[in-house]
């Protein structure tokens, strides 16, 4: 068993469960604009026992009471803590996500013509620079919180 | 005590697989002892499919795309081995503990799996030329028909294009080469269009040589550009040495037993050797004996097993292994062009860089079947726009592997160290580039970059996984004329062992920049049929 993040602890009560639950359909909303299947959610509290175990991280407890910050923190975590909780469950639920059949074609290959090409760079490079503006503001208070 | 065989073969990769055969030709008795660790999980979940169809319809995939302990999800950055999926990770299962190594500015890649580190391989099949031998005892002429051999038994893929610049006309007819992918057909093009330039710059390139049947070649294949060569081995179109260990175990002359981990050799009052080895089934001591050792159990396995049978414990071996980065590039000549759903995962092109009197080899290959997960935790992006730029990059995506030439230095070394109170041993390796090596291969791989510009491969990050990740290791008991201790001799024959031949890397002197498998197997041909006839020769004069 890999641990990121703090010293595991033994996923057990349901409480915990209905977090993770809570936290799956947060993350897969955010990454994909739907709600989550119950085969997805029991994969990724399965998952978060497995392997992660982010008790007590600040990021994460911060998004979940704060949902509109999730967007912002994820950017400036993907700068300044990438090897946070955060971050490893959002790489997780992709994995988990991009690995069912219902969601195959929000993850495969996307060809483009040139201009098409260089105008989705354009403005998702934006929206990146936005977001983690944002979010390295708000990053080291929600740490120091 | 098992006995009476001619030779004993240590290990199943492609080193001891090569070696196996001119023996078993021979009609001699061999015995291939290995430990042999295979997939039992998630082979059989992959279906014979296309990677999209598996992507829309296989409802159990993520099992063996992430593993049931969501193994193949990496969580830390970029190391060694990183390419290996779950139904692959098995090929280095089990060796932190039964091969322990201590590691100082190196990450040691090792195998106990059926096939070795050849059940995971990319296939690049690449032989050396008269430059790439200069330190060697041994030439082009004595290796060529061993190349050949070994052409013959896997089949090598590909066409007499600019790569006969470097590589020389292949001998053996190749197969049809493989179908490339839309993005480096692109890339192909754009260097045709400007070729008299870039040769004149020192640069070639053509279709990669893969140990890849393209058409129905002795029971394999053909490939069916499926795209999922790092999870199966469907039909097996890609070569692995198990499937010669397969043939092997035909014979009545050969056995193969698995679940021996091979510890030392000593040699016997009667002139037989003696080798001892765990069954890690049973856990008990199990010896063997034949008239000739064969090692082909990895440059750190023989290297090992030499130090403990010799009890030269805190002696120092050099190591050389191939140093590499990968140039992860967006191939601009590619945008816009229709994308082909049929493609296998290896590399795609190879090109050859001239720098100085040597050429460095820089492999393509494009991306799509190791998920865009991978791809999008290395962006320093918000998840949503990580999958949406990857998305739109990845069709145009083409990786550089570039590999650097590797000498031995004085900080450059493995010992095996005594653990008095758990009696047991480990392995210590040391390893440390010179600052100036560095800069020189800093300069050798924006020359690479440059060179690359030109086809429209705009470079967006260079990834220097750390030392070892090559996973070509080489120069812990070098081929030599020289009559030094712990060398072998041009026939492969260890100088402090006689019968005890080195079939693997630890017998190469050096490595040059390019893919070592080839030769590797080429080597062990050699020795095994050296072997054989050296065998031949004493029966007939009626000497053991």
């Amino acid at each position: 068993m890999r641990h990121i993040g703090k010293q595991p602890v033994p996923v057990s009560a349901s409480a915990t469960e209905g977090e993770l639950a809570a936290e799956c359909e947060l993350f897969t909303r955010y990454l994909l604009g739907r709600s989550t299947p119950e085969s997805i959610t029991r994969r990724y509290v399965q998952a978060n026992g497995q392997i992660l175990d982010s008790t007590g991280d600040r990021v994460v407890a911060f998004v979940m009471r704060h949902r509109w910050a999730l967007p912002y923190l994820d950017a400036a975590c993907g700068l300044r803590q990438r090897d946070g909780a955060l971050r490893a469950k959002l790489l997780m639920l992709t994995a988990i996500l991009e690995t069912t059949p219902e969601f195959a074609d929000h993850f495969l290959p996307e060809a483009s013509g040139r201009f098409a090409f260089i105008i989705h760079g354009a403005r998702q490079g934006t929206i990146a620079v936005l977001k983690a503006a944002v979010g390295l503001f708000l990053l080291p208070w929600v740490a120091e919180s | 005590m098992e006995g009476d065989w001619d030779v004993i073969v240590v290990g199943s990769g492609a080193s001891a697989v090569h070696a196996c055969c001119p023996l078993v030709e021979a009609g001699l008795r061999v015995q291939m002892l290995d430990v042999g660790r295979r997939d039992h999980k998630y082979t059989q979940l992959i279906p014979d499919q296309g990677f999209l169809d598996i992507r829309h319809r296989d409802p159990g995939q993520h099992r063996y795309f992430l593993g049931d302990e969501f193994e193949g999800i990496p969580f830390r950055g970029i190391g060694a081995a990183a390419q290996l999926t779950p139904p692959r990770k098995h090929v280095i299962e089990h060796t932190d503990r039964l091969r322990p190594v201590e590691a100082d500015g190196f990450s040691a890649v090792q195998s106990l799996a059926l096939g070795g580190l050849g059940a995971a391989w990319g296939a690049v099949t690449v032989p050396f030329d008269r430059t790439d031998l200069a330190a060697w005892p041994i030439g082009c002429a004595d290796l060529q028909p061993h190349y050949d051999a070994v052409a013959r038994r896997i089949g090598i893929a590909g066409a007499d294009d600019d790569l006969v610049r470097c590589l020389g006309t292949a001998r053996v007819p190749l197969l049809p080469p493989a179908l490339l992918d839309s993005n480096a057909q692109a890339a192909l093009n754009r260097y045709l269009k400007k070729r008299a330039g870039l040769n004149r710059a020192g640069f070639f390139m053509g279709r990669a040589r893969l140990a890849m049947a393209t058409v129905r070649f002795r029971g394999r294949g053909p490939v069916e550009y499926h795209d999922m060569e790092f999870w199966a081995d469907h039909n097996r179109a890609v070569y692995r040495p198990q499937f010669t260990v397969d043939e092997l175990r035909k014979h009545q002359n050969f056995r193969y037993r698995s679940e021996m981990l091979v510890q030392a050799f000593r040699r016997r009052p009667d002139g037989d050797l003696e080798v001892s080895a765990r069954n890690l089934s049973s856990t008990a001591q199990e010896r063997f004996t034949a008239r000739r050792l064969v090692l082909g159990a990895g440059t750190l396995g023989t290297a090992r097993i030499v130090l403990r049978s010799l009890q030269r414990y805190r002696h120092r071996l050099p190591l050389v292994c191939n140093p590499y980065v990968y140039i992860a590039c967006l191939n601009t000549a590619a945008i816009g062009k229709p994308v082909q759903d049929a493609r296998h995962s290896l590399c795609q092109l190879i090109a050859y860089v001239q720098v100085g009197d040597q050429f460095l080899q820089a492999q393509l290959y494009s991306y799509r079947s190791l998920l865009t997960f991978r791809l999008v935790k290395e962006l320093p992006l918000a998840y949503p726009e990580g999958i949406r730029l990857i998305r739109r990059l990845q069709p145009y995506l083409a990786t550089i592997n570039v590999y650097h030439s590797d000498r031995p230095g004085p900080d450059k070394y493995v010992e095996l160290h005594r653990d008095q109170a758990a009696d047991s041993d480990r392995l210590h390796i040391h390893y440390r580039i010179p600052a100036d090596t560095e800069r020189e291969h800093r300069a050798q791989q924006r020359r690479v970059m440059k060179l690359f510009l030109r086809l429209g491969c705009l470079p967006l990050k260079v990834v220097r996984p750390v030392h070892g990740a090559s996973i070509h290791y080489g120069g812990c008991l070098p081929m030599t004329d020289e009559d030094r201790p712990l060398t072998t001799r041009p026939t492969g024959e260890l100088r402090d062992a006689s019968g005890v031949f080195i079939a693997d890397g630890a017998a190469f002197p050096d490595l040059p920049a390019k893919a070592l498998t080839l030769t590797l197997m080429a080597h062990a041909n050699r020795v095994g049929v050296h072997v054989s006839e050296e065998l031949k020769r004493t029966r007939m004069q009626g000497i053991c």
